[in-house]
């Protein structure tokens, strides 16, 4: 088995194409490092200027705690160190979040335009593995049985005493041997030139992050040269196997995963945004409708008995339209993932999907980048009314508006800045996640293709007329 | 050595290449099976290396069931085919040493390769040459380098002169006689009968899946083979 592994790996690598594609996809990885390097360096920049100018813009609200509840804030995705493994299609995402203690009000794209990188476009491991590398895949093993076959010596091999099985599985792991080079090459390149053009530091998440990158990158390398070796060995002929492996491809890294957006957007619709206002609007009305006409006006004085109704008509109002617009997000969020699921039939789609959770980049990010936002939004109103709790002569009706705020309604007392909750202390809890992710289901579901895969394979070839 | 008890083949499609084949080759014996093209040569080695499955019948190498126990029989057998194919980017004998080790031998060395490239005849420039040019004659060499290597007791060859010039036909047929003195069991399906009646023991006539006549040499020199092969064409 090893003589005939060697001689696979002897094929392979003296094989042009396999040079070829190893040296295009090694420039590529290069090519990932520098992108990543400098315009992560960028978005850092960018993101730490935001936090600054958020936190500077704060501290003259803190000298009234009305003004605090109230004041903006400006809350934005931090660029994950782990990108250059999975984008996620960050430039399509929103990153910026726009609340006060009440209400999350804006959810919005605001990107650093990396003047210094000449692509914008990401080029990252997911791209370069579920394309190129497994592309290489395709072609190296195309003709591995077929070749053989046609050639002859398929015949001469097999006239000695080598079971059938162990043949394939020698083939499969000479040309998986050659496989692993190019992604090792390919990983050590990326990774080395992040590290001299100071990147991010290789921490223990990272390495965790980088390890399991490696395990789904070899596992989707496996589906296909197994894929390979089974079509190789049932249609018996090169041109054959190679168109249909090339439609094979073709519909696993291109079609698949962009089919999977449409079915998504089919089965769960997205609103409009004029949708969702004038559903804000009619939800608003009958609010209104519903609540006392004394209720739904205005005093000045906050201790008149009005005050305390026209509060819970407004909390009623800033409710719904928070409600709606969650839901209006979690819609989105909802869409995407079903998406990605739906691609995830496709091995391609499947890499793509597991490296994104692997990094928290693409729609988890964003799911955890918008949870989180709550969550601080939360603690800020917690802080706003406990403080005001802390104060005797607050009337104590927290409530406020976007940028205004009920005159009076609450205690107007200065807060220290620093005690005030901070933002970007809660994202960098624990890690890129808070918590370790391992995209479990998409490990086993990938094991499963392969070994149904390399079952089809072996079955394909022990059945196969060598006449 | 090699034997076919009623051996017989049909393919899906109904054609029955081989029909109750029975013969036996012993050691030191070279055994050449005649035949038009279809007349069932091919399909019968294909059932002695288990290329393909017997419908019927049974295929011994040294005694072992080819079917029932086809990695044990492949041991005692070597095979050339009428266009020995190997890689074309090993030299030779990085080529021997492959179907060497394949054949069960991990013990020789480069001397050792060199030394039976040189019995075949082939020359000493040829053997770190990659094999994509080699001729045809030089490839049928190899693949007997091959045979030997692996000193498989038994020997099969399907047409294996087939498209050499007359100089390598006449050195192929002399490396058979000294396969022959070293006791091998040789099975070597042809259509030249010239060179059949020069080195054959025994001769078998096949015609249409069937085994229409099997004679030895001494049989033969009463015999003239060339009419008896027009005989049994035409018929």
């Amino acid at each position: 088995m090893f003589t005939v592994a060697r001689r696979a790996i002897v094929d392979g690598i003296s094989d042009s194409k396999y040079i070829f594609l190893t040296a295009l996809i090694l420039a590529l990885f290069a090519a990932n490092g520098f992108v990543f390097s400098v315009s992560y360096q960028d978005q850092l920049d960018d993101y730490r200027k935001t936090v600054a100018e958020n936190y500077r813009l704060m501290q003259p609200a803190c000298s009234n705690l009305q003004d605090l509840a109230v004041f903006e804030q400006s809350l934005k995705k931090p660029p994950s160190p782990a990108a250059f493994v999975a984008d996620g299609g960050r430039l399509f995402l929103p990153n910026v979040v726009l609340l006060n203690a009440f209400r999350r009000w804006e959810i919005i794209k605001q990107h650093a335009v990396n003047e210094r990188s000449p692509i914008q476009q990401p080029l990252d491991w997911n791209f370069i593995i579920g394309s190129l590398v497994t592309l290489l895949a395709v072609l190296l093993s195309y003709s591995s049985v077929s070749g053989e076959k046609q050639s002859g010596t398929l015949r001469q091999v097999l006239s000695n005493s080598l079971p059938r099985f162990r043949f394939i599985i020698a083939k499969y792991l000479g040309l998986m041997f050659c496989m692993l080079l190019t992604l090792g090459l390919g990983i050590t390149t990326s990774l080395v030139t992040i590290n001299l053009l100071g990147g991010p530091p290789l921490s223990s998440d990272m390495l965790r992050i980088i390890g399991w990158a490696a395990v789904f990158a070899v596992l989707i390398i496996s589906f296909f040269l197994l894929t390979g070796l089974a079509v190789s060995s049932l249609t018996g002929n090169s041109s054959v196997a190679l168109v249909i492996l090339l439609v094979f491809w073709i519909f696993a890294v291109v079609i698949v995963p962009g089919a999977g957006k449409l079915a998504a957007e089919q089965i769960i619709r997205v609103p409009s945004d004029a949708e969702v206002r004038a559903e804000v609007e009619a939800q608003s009305a009958a609010i209104a409708k519903a609540t006392p006409p004394e209720a739904t006006g205005w005093t000045n004085d906050p201790s008149s008995p009005n005050a305390r109704r026209i509060k819970q008509y407004r909390d009623s109002l800033r409710a719904v339209g928070q409600r709606i617009e969650d839901e209006y997000l979690h819609t989105q969020i909802s869409q995407s993932m079903l998406a990605q699921q739906i691609s995830s039939v496709s091995p391609s789609g499947l890499l793509s999907d597991s490296l994104q959770y692997l990094c928290g980049t693409g729609v988890y990010g964003l799911r955890k980048f918008t949870d989180l936002a709550e969550e601080y939004r939360q603690q800020l109103n917690r802080f706003v009314v406990e403080r005001d709790a802390l104060d005797k002569d607050s009337p104590h009706l927290v409530f406020g508006f976007r940028t205004s705020i009920y005159a009076g309604a609450f205690s107007s007392d200065a807060v220290a800045a620093a005690s005030v909750p901070r933002y970007d202390g809660l994202w960098t809890q624990g890690g890129f996640h808070g918590k370790s992710y391992i995209p479990l289901w998409q490990l086993f579901y990938l094991l499963l293709l392969n070994l149904n895969m390399g079952l089809l394979g072996v079955i394909a070839f022990a059945r196969a007329d060598i006449r | 050595m090699i034997e076919a008890i009623d051996l017989t083949k049909r393919y899906e499609d109904g054609l029955l290449a081989v029909d109750h084949l029975n013969l036996k080759v012993e050691k030191g014996v070279i055994y050449c099976l005649l035949g038009a093209n279809g007349a069932g040569k091919t399909t019968a080695i294909n059932l002695f290396l288990n290329f393909i499955e017997p419908t019927a019948g049974t295929a011994k190498i040294n005694d072992i069931d080819v079917t029932k126990n086809p990695l044990e029989a492949k041991k005692f057998v070597s095979y050339v085919s009428e266009n020995v194919m190997l890689y074309g980017n090993f030299t030779a004998r990085q080529n021997l040493d492959f179907f060497t080790k394949l054949g069960g031998r991990g013990d020789m060395s480069k001397d050792d390769y060199y030394d039976v490239m040189r019995r075949v005849g082939l020359q000493e420039k040829a053997f770190e040459q990659r094999l994509k040019n080699f001729s045809k004659g030089m490839r049928q060499k190899l693949g007997i380098a091959i045979a030997i290597t692996k000193n498989a007791p038994a020997i099969l060859l399907d047409e294996p002169t087939s498209g050499l010039d007359p100089k390598a036909g006449s050195e192929f047929m002399d490396l058979l006689r000294s396969l022959k003195e070293e006791s091998k069991a040789v099975l070597m399906s042809t259509h030249d009968i010239f060179r059949a009646k020069d080195i054959a023991d025994e001769v078998g006539i096949m015609k249409e899946g069937n085994l229409v006549m099997s004679k030895t040499r001494d049989e033969l020199e009463t015999w003239n083979l060339e009419q008896i092969y027009l005989e049994y064409m035409q018929t």
